[in-house]
């Protein structure tokens, strides 16, 4: 097998020599053709390695906001224009040395950065992949309409007039090509990169990978990098066609705003000016002179429409969070930070260990979509120094906003500040809960981001103290997520803030049994007599009441703020039959006796009274130094023993999540996690399911209440699943 | 059952309040009187799970000794009944205007039913304390509409200067709010009660908010306010004024209101809106 293996290519490159003469080849891209061996890509990484840098002005080219008006190149040196091209452009241009290339109506057309037309060549009907400048050559691809559309033209020309030197057309998808010296390197259908002989477009040899995905190829320094959803750096032991024998970098698998790939899909063509693809997306950059491959300050920057996160490309950790104050039109990075370009025209270059502007220029132009061509070592002057800011600082101005789009990067960095420890992380979390206007998605996943947090309770006790008022602007505060989370924390302070909202009308009723679920599991004996009040008060509010000017009573409450306000009645009898004393107690024969009690409250009511009261576990909570309840009169409840924790309820559901999954398909919208509130009992048992988006209710429901929990202490209980929705 | 609490009240009676020429103030005469709180459990003899029965024992403790009905009632609502039942409860509480139904009240200020929210406003209204009264200035801030309004409409009705800056607040946090030529409920009750109850300044100080207001609202501000007789003439002559000053339909209508009102009467302010009257198309 060897000798044939060595003997083919040759074989085949004399073939392929048979037709240098035309400057049309027509073996590359044979389906035929064997990958390379070590040999020969080995020689292809020395040709690299030895090829003269290629020249980058630093330029942005700055589409229009019509791209039919064409597009202005500014010199990033001096912040001055120097080209503007009238034109229509009609795919994202790309910036190839000294000239900017882009197709217009029929033609791939090249202007000089002072936007003079150079040439242009036919378009052959195609999209603009790619364009790549080395010495006085230009390589262009045509295709762009995905990896599954086989039709693709490969163009080697020169860059001072356009003369085609080599041109290949072939039944397959072409990715983003790279031209190095006399080689053009070309990604095809998804699974090859060939290389290809500038001269006259003769395939020279070829890496196919059999085990992912191969859609770009970069020139970067002295190596060539290739790959999709990896990076991988050419050289000898790519001709395994393996990841595992390729040394390459293989991208975290976190949950990053917008779910943005690691790279842009290479066979799919961009549009001119605002395209969607750019503004959600990881910008990174290899670095060469590390070994093996490496990115450029071991940083991934993860790019959401004006917000920018700086993750360490090994750990996930988040380095530093940036919000623009407009959209991001473009960027690049080098090795002195994050170049990054609004579209309004300013220019800024963020610090890679902090993010902090080192560097801020106002361009003479701004548009939707900037197109930059930086050299790794583009280190303008710093001519700004903005005061530091803690991680925390940054994520607490990136999770907040009023801009609806930003909602997934909203949710990611609060969701990356409920992982970071400290007062100030709590603070900030607490911060964004009491925002007006917060969207029930985000406070979601604030508020149970707070939940088991036990430092910094401060800032939630605070919280607590504010209540609704309509005159002053006082929002109700996240009285439910606050409840849970001082309950957890073991802060006995929160409890006469608990009780003053657990009779403030305005708080929401489907907070008022996490409040009254707090109060039990902080055990102050305080609120015993609050509770009992409450039951009081609302163990018969059922019915229909005349309005004060007169006429049919009217019924006041809807089924499902009844349903919870009922639920709270029945978390407060809970409580009182554990803790309560002899009075409190008696209060349940009236309950359980009134004969307009909705019956769940009945219910409860009864079952403490008939058996014994749920038991108190044999040793209190750790760390809270309370001694075992005396029967009846002390309130060290021990809840916990009572309670489901999140894990085991995540647990439980996790299971039917392929289920729940499959009610959101096809759905016009798809959430980025469904929020599902129940009861349970002690036998594990589910009901009483609300499902948020309610649009899943019917579907998610049923599902849910067929789930089999964890059996506990709890009699009846409310839990809550928060189930993520990607794939 | 708990034994009812009992606390002392001070009681205030100022006197001489009425012109004195004296030059030392009169020193207010302070008694003090033992109340009795209701307790949180049913009266003896009520069956609370039995709602005719109460509605009807609350008839009776409504009309019989004002004191012991006011505990009875109280103690009744605090123990718990049915919505209803704390609707007819707490207007009786309003009628009997007991200070011993404070507890009650204050707690229903805060019932999560807007319907008895509302009661309970009315009948708070009836016993003017302080704790009272900033209980009612903070359904001002109430969030639901009918309630605001209606704590503005029970401030009207008081009459006390402490609440003036809240109704203040109210009506400035309002009158931005458009809704036409009308306003909110709550500006327009706000409104009224300024214009019913403020000083002096206070009237001047709605004048500024003519073109800056719907007018609807201050309308009902500035009728209020011609109508009471102590307010000074000038300060009458002003608001006259100020109102044909902005010549609309909507302001002759009022100032036609205030001219048929006062047919045949001459002072400084109706002899102006006459005026105006006639010279507004």
């Amino acid at each position: 097998m060897k000798p044939l293996a060595l003997v083919l290519p040759l074989v085949l490159a004399a073939l392929g020599g048979g037709c240098a003469n035309t400057g049309i080849s027509r073996g590359a891209f044979s389906l035929g053709t064997p990958a390379s061996d070590a040999v020969v890509l080995a020689a292809v990484a020395d040709r690299v390695r030895a090829a003269a840098p290629a020249v980058l002005p630093p330029v942005v080219a700055i589409v229009a906001d019509d791209p039919a008006q064409g597009l202005s190149i500014v010199d990033l040196g001096t912040g001055a224009v120097v080209g503007r091209v009238q034109a229509p452009i009609a795919s994202r241009p790309v910036v190839a040395g000294d000239l900017v290339v882009a197709r217009v109506a029929g033609a791939v057309v090249a202007w000089s950065l002072q936007g003079a037309e150079r040439w242009r060549v036919p378009d052959e009907g195609l999209d603009l992949v790619g364009a790549s400048r080395d010495g006085d050559r230009v390589a262009l691809v045509l295709g762009g309409a995905g990896v599954t559309r086989r039709r693709g033209v490969v163009r080697v020309v020169t860059a001072g007039d356009g003369s085609t030197l080599a041109r290949t057309e072939i039944a397959h998808a072409l990715g983003l090509p790279t031209l190095v010296g006399d080689d053009v390197f070309v990604p095809w259908d998804g699974q090859n990169l060939s290389v290809l002989d500038a001269r006259n477009g003769d395939e020279l040899s070829r890496v196919r990978s059999r085990d992912d995905v191969v859609g770009f190829s970069v020139r970067e320094g002295h190596a060539v990098y290739y790959g999709a959803r990896a990076l991988y750096r050419l050289g000898a032991e790519s001709a395994s066609g393996t990841a595992a024998g390729t040394p390459h970098y293989q991208p975290r698998p976190d949950e990053l705003p917008g779910a943005a790939a690691f790279a842009l899909d290479g066979y799919t063509s961009l549009r001119a000016g605002l395209d969607a693809r750019e503004r959600v997306r990881l910008a990174w950059r290899p670095d060469p002179a590390l070994p093996g491959v490496a990115l450029l300050h071991n940083t991934v920057f993860a790019l959401y429409h004006r917000d920018v996160f700086a993750l360490d490309a090994t750990t996930g950790a988040l380095r530093w969070a940036y919000v623009s104050p407009h959209d991001l039109a473009g960027v690049a990075v080098v090795r002195a930070g994050l170049v990054v370009v609004d579209d309004h025209g300013g220019a800024s270059l963020l610090a890679p260990d902090d993010g902090r502007a080192r560097w801020r220029q106002a361009l003479p132009v701004g548009g939707p979509q900037a197109v930059l061509q930086l050299a790794a070592d583009f280190a303008p002057a710093p001519n700004t120094d903005d005061p530091p800011r803690t991680l925390v600082e940054s994520l607490l101005e990136a999770a907040g906003g009023s801009d609806a789009r930003l909602l997934p990067a909203q949710r990611f960095a609060a969701q990356r500040l409920a992982a970071l420890p400290g007062a100030p992380a709590t603070a900030a979390l607490v911060s964004i809960l009491t925002r007006r206007g917060l969207s029930p998605e985000l406070r979601a996943v604030v508020g149970e981001g707070l939940v088991g947090r036990t430092d910094g309770t401060d800032a939630m006790i605070e919280a607590l103290d504010l209540h609704y008022d309509y005159v002053r602007g006082v929002d109700v505060p996240p009285v439910g997520f606050l409840a849970r989370a001082l309950a957890a924390a073991h802060e006995r302070r929160a409890v006469s803030s608990l009780v003053s909202h657990l009779f403030d009308p305005a708080t929401p009723t489907d907070d008022l049994a996490p409040i009254v679920v707090a109060l039990r599991e902080l055990g102050d004996p305080s609120s015993v007599h609050a509770l009992a009040d409450f039951v009081r008060l609302y163990h018969a509010d059922v019915g229909a009441v005349a309005p004060v000017g007169g006429g049919d009573a009217i019924i006041e409450r809807d089924i499902t703020d009844q349903g919870h306000l009922n639920a709270a009645v029945e978390q407060a009898i809970e409580t009182i039959a554990r803790v309560g004393a002899a009075p409190e107690r008696a209060l349940l024969d009236r309950v359980r006796a009134h004969p307009v009690a909705p019956e769940t409250v009945r219910v409860a009511a009864s079952r403490v009274r008939d058996g014994a009261p749920p038991e108190a576990p044999a040793e209190a909570p750790p760390g809270d130094g309370a001694a075992p309840a005396a029967a009846g009169t002390d309130m060290t409840f021990g809840a916990p023993a009572g309670r489901l924790g999140p894990d085991a309820i995540d647990g439980a559901m996790s299971a039917r999540r392929p289920e729940v999954l499959a009610c959101l398909r096809d759905a016009p919208s798809r959430p980025a996690q469904l929020r599902v509130q129940f009861r349970y009992d002690g036998d594990g048992r589910v009901s009483n399911v609300s499902v948020m988006p309610a649009a899943f209710q019917a579907c998610v429901a049923p599902i849910v209440a067929a789930v089999q929990l964890p059996t506990s202490l709890a009699v009846r209980e409310l839990g809550t699943w928060i189930c993520p929705t990607a794939y | 059952m708990r034994p009812s609490r009992t606390t002392l009240v001070l009681g205030v009676a100022l006197a001489g309040v009425t012109g004195s020429a004296s030059a030392q103030p009169r020193r207010p005469v302070v008694t003090t009187v033992a109340m009795v709180h209701p307790t949180a459990e049913a009266p003896p003899g009520w069956d609370l799970s039995r709602a005719d029965d109460v509605l009807a024992r609350i008839g009776r403790a409504a009309t019989g000794d004002p004191r012991r009905g006011a505990l009875e009632i109280s103690s009744a609502l605090l123990a718990g009944v049915e919505p209803h039942v704390a609707a007819a409860g707490l207007d009786s509480l309003g009628v009997l205007a007991r200070p011993e139904s404070a507890d009650a009240i204050l707690r229903f200020l805060d019932h999560r039913r807007v319907s008895l929210r509302r009661r309970a406003l009315i009948a708070a209204a009836r016993l003017h304390t302080p704790a009272m009264l900033r209980a009612i200035d903070a359904r001002l801030g109430d969030s639901d509409p009918e309630v605001r309004a209606e704590a503005a409409r029970t401030l009207a009705d008081v009459a006390d200067p402490t609440s003036v800056r809240a109704l203040w607040a109210a009506f400035e946090h309002e009158a931005g709010s458009g809704l036409g030529s009308e306003g909110t409920a709550l500006l327009q009750e706000s409104a009224r009660a300024l214009g019913a109850r403020g000083s002096e300044q206070d009237v001047d100080r709605l004048l500024t908010y003519l073109r800056r207001a719907p007018f609807g609202a201050l309308a009902r501000a500035f009728e209020a306010s011609l109508r009471r007789p102590e307010l000074p003439d000038p300060v009458k002559l002003r608001v006259v004024q100020a109102i044909a000053g902005i010549a609309t339909p909507q302001a002759r209508e009022l100032l036609t209101r205030l001219v048929d009102e006062h047919r045949g009467r001459s002072t400084p302010a109706i002899d102006a809106a006459r005026s105006a009257v006639s010279r507004i198309q």
